[in-house]
């Protein structure tokens, strides 16, 4: 398309666009079987990249799906596109993080321990979905007012302000291991008080 | 502070330099790396690991064909509406 009339002075490997950048803009140019093509060679690996980021294979299908159905709609934007595997991850890992936000069930926990659900977790996940908590502001605010200030600090960055712990431990200048211990006796804690 | 000093694989793995540049081989951002290995070399391992997840992506199939043939098709009909 673009690079038709090659210089012959000039070494033809740098002029003419290697196969995978043929296709991307063949699919560029509304034609569907490179869009087919495309497809079919990024699957797999796009879906096993998935894996490492979410146990949950519906959300990552359906986000895959919005990742190609998107890639589409703006195949005549998306001009600076040098790496197509590049680009599939980028846009599936950013809408797997939207989703995954939207659900709340965005963590930080590394991938490696995503598929063993701990006690821990099971306390947080108690605390966000128990509707009483919810709905009575006040209880909350009672309830956060009976823990340190550093616990206080810590939770409410977190929950009400979804920060990631990354920036937690920069506000509060502490290291990961100690904001996790840190929510996770205020978390306790917090049971106790409304248990 | 640099917040990957804090990085786990998982943060690599949703970091865009880091993918395009384990991906891309992009010279550019390599070197940034290198850079920042070089200055927090306790990250070189969870760096390494990172690296290696996402090179090493192909060797499992964990979607069958029968669920890539599906998730096209619903693909298909989305884009020629």
């Amino acid at each position: 398309m673009m690079e038709q009339n090659c210089d012959a002075n000039i070494n033809l490997s740098n002029t003419c666009l290697d196969p995978e950048a043929q296709l991307l803009a063949d699919f560029q140019a509304g034609d569907m079987r490179a869009f087919s093509r495309l497809y079919d060679s990024h699957i797999h690996i796009l879906f096993n990249y998935g894996c490492k980021l979410t146990t949950d294979r519906e959300l990552l299908r359906d986000c895959i799906h919005d990742v190609f159905v998107k890639m589409h709609s703006r195949r005549d934007c998306i001009t600076d596109i040098n790496n197509i595997r590049s680009y599939l991850f980028i846009s599936l890992k950013n809408k797997l993080c939207d989703e995954m936000r939207k659900r709340i069930y965005m963590s930080d926990t590394p991938v490696e321990e995503y598929s063993s659900i701990s006690g821990e977790e099971d306390v947080e996940e108690d605390y966000i979905s128990s509707e009483g908590m919810k709905n009575d502001k006040s209880m909350v605010k009672r309830l956060l007012s009976q823990l340190s200030p550093r616990q206080r600090e810590a939770l409410t960055l977190y929950y009400i302000e979804e920060r990631k712990y990354e920036d937690i431990c920069e506000i509060m200048n502490m290291n990961y291991q100690s904001v996790r211990n840190l929510m996770h006796r205020g978390l306790l804690k917090l049971r106790t008080l409304a248990g | 502070m640099d917040k990957r000093i804090l990085y786990t694989v998982d943060d690599y793995l949703k970091d865009d330099d880091f993918i395009i540049a384990v991906l891309d081989h992009d010279s550019a951002k390599l070197s940034q790396w290198e850079e920042f290995l070089r200055h927090c070399p306790m990250q070189e391992a969870l760096f390494n690991e990172a690296r290696d997840v996402l090179q090493g992506l192909p060797n499992e199939q964990l979607l069958s064909e029968a669920e890539a043939a599906s998730l096209k098709d619903s693909i298909w009909k989305s884009v020629l509406v």
